[in-house]
């Protein structure tokens, strides 16, 4: 789920285009200065809007507003729309070529939404804050779990550990046995709960939200479910240990 | 081969359980340990298989100080030693062949020579034909007898049994101890028992512990006796 909520303001926050909005647009001058920005390397397409084309676009689509047809051509404007390269969609890159294109002549403002990319930023930021909460307190959640699991089933068995060691088994000897079981049984639970939230997404994606055009829900691809599975490992193996090495320390205690 | 110098043990807010104890058994010795209950026996054999450390004094398995002895050390030390426990400690869910399996699974040894050597073991104890059922369905007898042929299962050089023949009737206790002397050979025993007509019938050197006192050892010339009560 978070990594679809990640998704979603990722791409909901790239700027595909940039508008230059001009002063003068005679042909020499807007031909000249599409050829500036088609040599900048982060430009994939340039278009040029007239003020007739900009007029001519409102008209057709804004026909609830009836004064629009009323009113002289000139006040509209001309602008050329500069569509990005995918790599250059991000904030920072767009700002170093805003001040870029302000520096060119007849450039007389540049819009792309800042305003509305900027919230979508502050968005996203929350949601992965909140995510990273979330994974955190999961974690320790999980490795809390297993801790208590293994340390119960430990002491089920409490008394045949005490009968190996005092038959001479050693820590290593009593712990493995435990721990690749541990780890066996989490890794099977891992891959389990994967597989049902996996299908419970893809029903709800294919029989609910793409239905009502919904893009929302993405899954993870395989070097991202990787990472998760070995920092689900690291968790499980860890945390075991931590059980398994502290129960057998405080059953081979000396002290009673 | 056993060397207890000063020992102490003082387990928390309790009383002494051991006090101030000095005593050497060698190789080769049957040794009985003897006091009434509470007088400290099994506090001593613990100390001998390092299941606790003494307050005081130091502890010496074969020229090693086992009241110093880092845990990693301890499985090494009691792979030398078959104890034999009063409540026998066997999993009573396994079979008796599982039950001994277990003492040899930790020298990550292969099936066929476990076989080898649990099963003379069962015949000579005789309870080969039980070998197969679990011990949860035995006799007290019957679990004495797995209980010592797990002890002796490594062929260790010192045997710890404690109250060996508290569970077991005369006949049984008789036969027990028969068979000990007889394995013994060149192996240390030491048996802790407060069963004097036991001791009577087959004379050995005798340790005496009373409130966690040494209160008498047959073995030295100028022995104090006080038998406990």
């Amino acid at each position: 789920m978070s990594y679809s909520a990640n998704k979603f303001f990722v791409n909901i926050s790239k700027i595909q285009t940039v508008r230059a909005y001009i002063a003068m647009d005679n042909k020499e001058n807007v031909d000249n200065l599409i050829a500036d920005i088609r040599d900048m390397k982060s430009v994939e397409n340039v278009v040029f809007y007239s003020k007739s084309d900009t007029y001519r676009y409102i008209n057709e689509n804004m026909k609830s507003i009836t004064y629009i047809g009323k009113l002289p051509e000139e006040l509209f404007p001309s602008f050329i729309e500069i569509s990005l390269g995918e790599e250059y969609r991000n904030i920072d890159y767009v700002r170093d070529l805003e001040s870029t294109l302000n520096d060119l002549e007849n450039v007389e403002s540049i819009s792309y939404g800042e305003k509305w990319i900027l919230n979508f930023l502050t968005i996203r930021f929350g949601v992965e804050l909140f995510t990273a909460i979330v994974t955190i307190l999961l974690s320790i959640s999980i490795a809390s779990i297993i801790y208590n699991t293994v340390k119960l089933n430990l002491i089920r068995y409490k008394k045949e550990i005490k009968i190996y060691s005092l038959v001479g088994a050693t820590k290593t000897f009593i712990a493995v046995p435990f721990l690749f079981s541990t780890i066996i049984e989490a890794i099977i639970s891992f891959f389990a709960a994967y597989g049902v939230v996996f299908f419970i997404f893809k029903i709800l994606d294919t029989k609910i939200l793409q239905k009502i055009s919904i893009d929302f829900l993405s899954f993870p691809p395989l070097s991202t479910f990787m990472l998760l599975f070995i920092c689900a490992l690291i968790i499980i193996i860890a945390s075991s240990y931590l059980s398994i090495n502290t129960f057998l320390d405080y059953e081979s205690s000396f002290y009673e | 081969m056993i060397k207890l110098y000063n020992v102490s043990m003082i387990f928390k807010h309790e009383k002494r359980a051991l006090d101030n104890i000095s005593l050497q058994i060698g190789q080769g010795e049957f040794v009985y340990i003897t006091g009434s209950s509470g007088a400290g026996k099994t506090t001593l054999l613990r100390l001998i298989y390092a299941d606790i450390i003494p307050s005081q004094g130091v502890v010496m398995i074969a020229d090693k100080d086992v009241s110093r002895i880092e845990g990693g050390s301890i499985p090494y030390l009691r792979r030398n030693l078959g104890v034999v426990f009063q409540d026998y400690r066997l999993i009573e869910s396994k079979t008796v062949y599982e039950n001994l399996v277990l003492s040899l699974e930790i020298f990550y040894m292969g099936r066929k020579k476990m076989s080898s050597l649990i099963f003379p073991l069962l015949k000579m104890l005789e309870i080969f034909s039980r070998r197969n059922t679990v011990v949860k369905y035995l006799s007290g007898g019957e679990k004495q007898r797995v209980a010592i042929a797990r002890a002796l299962i490594n062929d260790p050089p010192i045997i710890l049994l404690d109250e060996p023949t508290s569970n077991v009737d005369e006949n049984k206790s008789d036969g027990i101890i028969r068979l000990l002397q007889k394995l013994s050979g060149d192996k240390t025993v030491v048996v802790a028992t407060h069963d004097q007509n036991l001791i009577n019938k087959f004379p050995s050197r005798r340790i005496g512990l009373n409130n966690g006192k040494l209160v008498f050892d047959s073995a030295k010339e100028n022995e104090k006796i006080i038998l406990p009560d």
